[in-house]
């Protein structure tokens, strides 16, 4: 028997307190003068034995309350033949995998009660039902698998139990294909009888990674839901393209899954600026449109609230809150592969600071983070941002690859940040349509440090410390051959602003070659650091856009103020980790 | 009087001793009959006449229905010697729930059964006891007695352990005439020692009548929970649970009960317990009554 709360387990001792308790309350009984106790004498003689029994199995059984309690409090687990042993040694039996769908669909609301529920319950049902020789895994998923650092593994039917019970459905899209290809992994070389379990509604919003088939002999056993109403949702609200902050509009974009007419409002605080009515289409976007009140003269102004449509069966997605400021700020989504590069404080913490970090920032935009494998989804629509950074150049699917394409010939702006580690294969796959190739990565044996200098330009990255920055490798890119695709503009533009005085250079007297961290193979190695000067697509311009725009591409020189500057592409950053 | 106040005096009016069996050997006059024969205005029977009787005690009524001489025997009325034992033992001092102690009471029926001794032209006397005899007060036929019976039992306190056959026996060593002897205690102690002991002053010819003054706390045992019970005669303390020995001591006591109710019934002893939550007045004139009948 194993516990899930070991540490409940030291209060056991406490089941010895009705025991000290009746050995003191001898101490503390209560004196009384009686007339004569040769009768009292008597009646204890012949009841004592009786009575001293009596009260030890008392004092024992209150002794073993307190114990079991204490001991269910704990939370124990009988270790039945098949939690987490090896099916090999267990005969027959069933390997389940039980997967939970917490997408934003499960929180549909139907006849009063959750599909979420539903599905708990069934879960439990199924859970209860096993039997010793049995074992069974579960996990949750969403968009991506829970969890998925540990991996699924066999575990036990209460453990099962406790981890559906804590869960509930979150906003967040669905992708059956990593928790499905676990279960498989999990199933794969068991001899014995093998299902999946899939308790999910089927909605299908989101998935990108490939459903697997099922292997010969795993059953996949599903639920079967009545068809859901009609439901709406919110996708996106923020400032129209058309906004100024002197007549700021929102923009929302609904959706829903069926036909109707539907409404939504905007609220601010608690107040409701106003709503419109709106005619959804089936299973497409919606676009509407609402005034915002306007703001007097002074900073800069913003605006906060929340787009909300009709409610409807599930209410997850029927709200959406904006918040942002006129003229906005250009929009940065960066995205990483590894979610461990965007937690490490010398790669993805430091990004965050350059560009979105609570104190000065290097750039007055606003970045947002979000996985390369969530391109695509209502989280990371690359039609609201400007610029993407593929931060550690994680590998991009096809299918990623082809919408940063589209979103680069645009207009849109890329930056690349390879890896920390490894090598840069993950730009190759980008190389067909970016104005330079990405070669292997060339690591020194000798770190070289960024030395920069007082009074320049970049005098602002010092708080980042990039005296500590340790350069430890390059990526060479190289100019395609003429003919091959990319966003060539029609006029050079630069790549940074032009500093007054040259930047950051490298240490003198230093080791080992004085490279520059990223050069071209043209350019001739100096002691300082210079901008490359390979070519790359220009942002777009932050602000107005009109279509005109759209097809021309960037004009050189430094934008109307208030505009982004022109970004290079490439520029190692430090290690990560 | 502290003991036999007005209120008192007034309900004892109705009240008196009917004591049927009882042939006094007294040597004054008095209510009760005697066992010997002697001139009084009472017909005890005829005897056949042989010479030396009296001719005045001749029956000529008789005499001219069967032409025999008989001659005529009257009852001798005597005086009743009554002696009050009351136990003074630590225990009659208990008193629970607030209700006057068990002394209090036995006191109040000791000067009761006094004034009805005396009410009825015999002597009374008073005699105390705890483990030995303590204090004897010689019986007198007089009204006067009671003052000296108050005043003493005033100034005597209950204490100490209680040897109840002993004290009975060195009691009865001082009764020596056939007498009415009204004990009054709590009987705590050992049915079959106290039973022998009061056989056998009844087997010395006495009128016994026992009254049993007991608390109700005595019966009912109403504790709770660990307790230390503390004796009120030796001091010595017992602890236990008073719950869990509850119900069994209100058996024991129930058994105790009805040992003496059978012992003293057997042997024609008038026996009844008088408990402290009730006045002490009608559970006397309750016992006398049934007597009577």
């Amino acid at each position: 028997m194993t516990f899930t709360e070991p540490a409940v387990l030291w209060a056991l001792p406490l089941g010895l307190l009705p025991l000290l308790l009746h050995l003191l309350s001898r101490r503390r009984a209560a004196l009384r003068e009686f007339s004569d106790l040769t009768l009292l004498r008597r009646v204890q003689a012949q009841a004592l034995p009786r009575a001293r029994l009596r009260q030890w199995l008392l004092a024992a059984a209150r002794g073993a309350v307190i114990g079991l309690l204490v001991a269910a409090y704990a939370g124990p687990v009988l270790s039945s033949p098949g939690g987490g042993q090896d099916g090999a040694a267990l005969g027959e039996g069933l390997d389940l995998v039980l997967l939970m769908d917490r997408s934003a669909s499960m929180g549909l609301v139907e006849r009063g009660r959750a599909r979420w529920s539903a599905a708990r319950d069934a879960a439990g049902e199924l859970l209860r039902s096993l039997r010793p020789a049995d074992r069974v895994a579960c996990a949750d998923f969403t968009d991506r698998l829970e969890p998925a650092a540990e991996g699924l593994g066999w575990t036990t039917p209460r453990a099962c139990l406790d981890l559906i019970s804590r869960a509930a459905p979150l906003s967040r899209g669905t992708d059956y294909g990593p928790p499905l290809r676990a279960a498989y992994a999990l199933l794969a070389g068991s001899a014995r009888d093998k299902a999946v379990v899939l308790l999910s509604d089927g909605a299908a919003h989101g998935a990108r990674a490939e459903v697997p088939t099922p292997e010969p002999g795993t059953g996949l056993y599903c639920l079967a839901w009545p068809p859901p109403p009609p439901n709406a949702a919110v996708l996106a609200a923020g400032p129209d393209r058309a906004a100024t902050a002197d007549k700021p509009v929102l923009r929302s974009v609904l959706w829903s899954s069926a036909r109707q007419d539907s409404s939504w409002d905007l609220w601010e605080g608690g107040a409701r600026l106003g709503g419109s009515p709106v005619s959804l289409a089936a299973r497409a976007e919606t676009v509407s449109s609402l005034p915002l009140p306007s703001r007097p003269q002074g900073r800069t102004p913003s605006w906060s609230g929340r787009a909300e449509s009709r409610p409807d069966a599930l209410r997850l997605d029927d709200a959406l809150f904006y918040s942002f400021e006129l003229p906005r700020r250009p929009r940065l989504l960066v995205l990483y592969g590894d979610p461990a590069f965007l937690r490490s404080p010398r790669a993805g913490s430091f990004l965050q600071d350059l560009f979105s970090g609570p104190g000065r920032r290097l750039l007055d935009w606003d970045a947002d983070s979000a996985s390369a494998d969530r391109l695509g989804t209502a989280g990371a629509r690359l039609a609201d941002y400007d610029a993407v950074a593929l931060a550690d150049c994680a590998p991009v699917g096809p299918a990623a690859a082809a919408s940063l394409e589209l979103f680069v010939r645009a207009g849109g702006g890329l930056w690349l940040f390879p890896p920390g580690r490894g090598d840069a294969r993950g730009c190759l796959s980008l190389g067909r349509w970016l104005p330079v190739s990405v070669s292997a990565a060339d690591e020194p044996e000798t770190a070289r440090g960024l030395r920069v200098e007082a009074g320049g330009p970049f005098a602002a990255w010092q708080e980042f410390e990039l005296d500590k920055v340790a350069l430890t490798r390059r990526l060479d890119l190289s100019r395609p051959r003429a003919g091959r695709s990319g966003c060539a503009p029609r006029r050079e533009p630069p790549c940074w602003p032009r500093p007054a005085t040259a930047p950051a250079a490298w240490p003198s007297g230093g080791p080992g070659s004085t490279r520059s961290p990223a050069t071209s193979r043209s350019s001739r190695p100096s002691r300082r650091w210079s901008p490359p000067p390979s070519r790359c697509c220009a942002s777009r311009a932050a602000g107005r856009r009109s279509s005109r725009s759209r097809r021309e591409s960037p004009s050189s020189g430094p934008g109307p103020p208030g505009s982004p500057p022109r970004r290079a592409c490439a520029c190692a950053p430090p290690r990560a980790g | 009087m502290r003991y036999l106040d007005p209120v008192a005096l007034a309900k004892l009016r109705n009240l008196s001793l009917d004591l049927r069996r009882v042939a006094a050997e007294g040597h004054l006059t008095g209510r009760h009959r005697s066992s010997a024969r002697g001139l009084s205005h009472e017909f005890a029977e005829h005897r056949a006449y042989v010479p030396g009787d009296e001719m005045k005690a001749l029956d000529w009524k008789v005499f001219a229905r069967q032409e025999r001489f008989y001659v005529r025997q009257y009852q001798s009325e005597n005086i009743l010697t009554g002696t009050v034992l009351l136990d003074a033992s630590g225990s009659m001092a208990y008193a629970a729930g607030g209700r006057p102690a068990k002394w209090e009471t036995a006191c109040r029926l000791a000067m009761a059964s006094a004034y009805l001794i005396l009410a009825e032209g015999d002597a009374v006397g008073l005699a105390t006891f705890d483990a030995q005899p303590r204090e004897f007060l010689t019986p007198r036929a007089s009204f006067g007695q009671l003052g000296v019976l108050d005043s003493l039992l005033e100034r005597s306190r209950p204490g100490g352990e209680t040897d109840l056959s002993a004290a009975l026996e060195g009691a009865a060593s001082r009764i020596r005439r056939r007498s009415l002897v009204v004990l009054i205690s709590d009987l705590l102690g050992d049915p079959e020692a106290v039973l022998g002991t009061v056989k056998a002053l009844q087997a010395r010819r006495h009128e016994l009548m026992v009254l049993q003054v007991l608390d109700p706390a005595e019966r009912d045992f109403g504790f709770d929970g660990p307790t230390l019970f503390r004796c009120l005669e030796d001091r010595r303390e017992l602890f236990c649970d008073a719950s869990a020995l509850q119900e069994a001591y209100r058996r024991a006591f129930q058994r105790q009960q009805r040992l003496y109710e059978a012992g003293c019934h057997g042997s024609s002893i008038s026996f009844t317990s008088l408990f402290t939550d009730r006045p002490w007045e009608e559970g006397l004139a309750r016992f006398l009554g049934g007597r009577r009948t």
